[in-house]
């Protein structure tokens, strides 16, 4: 569910980006998006070794 | 002159100015991370090695690639010190819940070395005659 999010999250940030609809004064956007994004990610990093790797 | 400014060099009360690094800076990141996790996926089909030391080489590459992510990808290396210890606190208090769940789960123990605890009371009634 995290990571669906996150991609949907990321998709609309990049469409949004594309139509021009980000101003400068609202990059912040961005950086949260990308905060949550790396979150999942710093999750799945754990998963990934204890879950998969370890024996 | 160096890439990046951090907060820290920023007047007291003035909102926290830092710049991130560049491009090829992350690009160099994520080649690493790249690298470490090639690493981890080779040393799972590494045959005739003890089982600790996998363990062990296995959780410090997910701490190397932990620290890395969180420290570039989520600027905290430049941040303000506070995000720092906001992030290392809510760290240490899910390790520590973690590792209370895992106790709790007798994860510690060998197999058939726990005994389970027996009820200080009967959970059935017996009918009494009479």
């Amino acid at each position: 569910v995290h990571v669906v999010l996150g991609i949907l999250m990321l998709m609309s940030l990049f469409m949004l980006s594309l139509k021009g609809r980000i101003p400068d004064d609202r990059s912040e956007v961005i950086e949260l998006g990308g905060l949550y994004w790396h979150f999942v990610d710093v999750v799945w990093i754990i998963i990934f070794t204890l879950v998969y790797l370890v024996p | 002159m160096t890439e990046t400014t951090t907060a820290e060099s920023a007047a007291p009360g003035a909102p926290a100015h830092h710049e991130h690094p560049s491009d090829w800076e992350y690009i160099k990141v994520a080649i690493f991370l790249a690298i470490v996790t090639a690493a981890e996926v080779g040393l799972y089909y590494v045959e005739g090695l003890d089982r600790h030391i996998i363990l062990l080489l296995l959780c410090a590459m997910m701490v190397v690639k932990f620290a890395v992510v969180v420290m570039w990808f989520m600027h905290l290396r430049f941040d303000s010190k506070i995000f720092r210890r906001f992030f290392v606190t809510g760290v240490l208090l899910a390790f520590g819940v973690y590792l209370i769940v895992l106790t709790t789960f007798h994860v510690w123990s060998r197999p058939g070395e726990h005994t389970p605890v027996t009820p200080r009371f009967p959970t059935t009634t017996t009918a009494r005659p009479g």
